[in-house]
């Protein structure tokens, strides 16, 4: 394969990934009507729809891809890209088994506020703040560890706001959870495209401040909203 | 433990300007707040930018259930017996997004086709539910103006009444039996006493 057809796969596949975040950020984050109704009415393991609605929530969820697209913007080695992610994974993966199996209840506001401030975290990491206004850097493993643990409960949530049937739960929610990480596998193949084809060109270390300070701008956004609704809703 | 590869590459980006941009992100973050994202999640327009955009809209409360109908209420109920491989149809006629509220029993399982047709497309009839059980009820909300209603077919070899109450927006009713079409009186009242 040569250079020139790796470019045109790889844009391919960042053009993807840009038409499902188009598509997704258009719906709804929670569970659309449609899907909820077969969850509530569903009874047993049911392995299709389960991974279906996983890897649809991670592929249509901006606050899961914008601190995925954070995580990675650093990242050239594909070492730690795996190593990254591998973090994230166990971290939500650990919150979404526990919190649902263990009934544990969270607001989603408040879920959903710390989530927008992790991708706000991420990009003032990012910009370089940590070290050039402060003394002490925070190891980005910790933080995308602890983030990661954060996005599961807000993975949780979404499942408990559904009146899961007791039958086939624990299938269900692995069926769940193996969707989730399908549709991260998706999201970051494309993500990692578009920045590998970007890293190319000499705009990318022009923008890249930029970039990250949108990313700052649309944590922030994220975070005040569910804050605001968190406060509306108490 | 290993040290990795710090991912930051912004070691010579001056303090003042990381200073900034948190500072642009800030206020570009606070104006989008409170341009769009309050209107339209939550109808708090301060500003008063989510009415001239038409966004506090999005902010309504949902109905929570209730629909409001610009259409007269109407109630229906009939009793009817088939003969040994008769069958009947009982429609109604619904306009797009209206709603009726149903319920029928048969003295024994009968075979069933709950279904729409357009106005004079009989071809491009729906079926809604289809099946074979001795009583149905439920909710219905039209998805396109038409005749909807049940078609009831007698497969044994015994008499099956059957009886059918219901409530709410159609215009008029019609029978379909023997392959003529008859108009019906709505009874306008609760299903006749056994």
């Amino acid at each position: 394969m040569t250079r020139r057809h790796r470019d045109v796969a790889l844009a391919a596949l960042g053009g993807i990934g840009v038409a499902l975040l188009v598509v997704g950020s258009a719906h709804a984050h929670a569970l659309s009507e449609g899907n909820a109704r077969f969850v509530e009415g569903s009874e047993g393991a049911a392995l299709g729809p389960f991974v279906y609605l996983g890897a649809k929530h991670m592929i249509t969820g901006i606050d899961h891809i914008l601190f995925l697209f954070g995580v990675i913007f650093f990242l050239y080695k594909l070492r730690d890209v795996v190593l990254y992610v591998s973090l994230f994974t166990l971290g939500h993966s650990l919150t979404l088994l526990a919190g649902v199996l263990g009934g544990l209840r969270v607001d989603p506001h408040a879920v959903d506020a710390v989530i927008g401030l992790s991708v706000a975290y991420k990009a003032f990491e990012n910009l370089g703040a940590f070290e050039r206004l402060g003394r002490w850097r925070p190891d980005p493993r910790h933080a995308v560890l602890v983030f990661g643990l954060v996005h599961g409960l807000g993975l949780a949530t979404r499942l408990q706001e559904l009146a899961l049937a007791p039958s086939g739960l624990l299938a269900n929610l692995f069926f769940f959870n193996a969707g989730v990480e399908i549709g991260q596998v998706l999201a970051l193949t494309a993500l990692l495209g578009g920045l590998h084809l970007w890293r190319a060109r000499e705009s990318f270390g022009r923008r890249a401040f930029a970039v990250n300070t949108a990313l700052l701008a649309a944590g922030f956004v994220l975070a005040s909203q569910h804050a605001v609704g968190y406060w509306v809703s108490a | 433990m290993e040290r990795i590869d710090s991912p930051v590459t912004h070691v010579s980006t001056p303090p003042r300007r990381i200073a900034l941009a948190t500072v642009v992100a800030l206020a570009l973050a606070g104006l989008l707040l409170v341009l769009f994202v309050l209107p339209a999640e939550y109808g708090i327009d301060p500003l008063g930018s989510g009415r001239a955009l038409g966004l506090n809209a999005l902010a309504t409360p949902a109905s929570r259930g209730v629909a409001p109908a610009p259409r007269v209420f109407k109630r229906d109920a009939m009793e009817f017996t088939l003969g040994p491989y008769e069958s009947v149809e009982y429609k109604y006629s619904v306009e797009s997004g209206a709603s009726l509220l149903y319920s029928w029993s048969a003295t024994r399982s009968i075979v069933y086709d709950f279904h729409g047709e357009p106005p004079d497309l009989p071809e491009a009839a729906e079926s809604f539910d289809r099946s074979e059980a001795d009583r149905a009820q439920g909710t219905f909300t039209a998805p396109f103006s038409g005749m909807h209603g049940w078609y009831w077919e007698n497969g044994g070899g015994s008499d099956v009444t059957i009886r059918l109450t219901t409530a709410g927006f159609y215009e008029f009713s019609q029978e379909y039996f023997d392959g003529k079409i008859l108009p019906r009186e709505l009874s306008d009242e609760d299903a006749p006493a056994r």
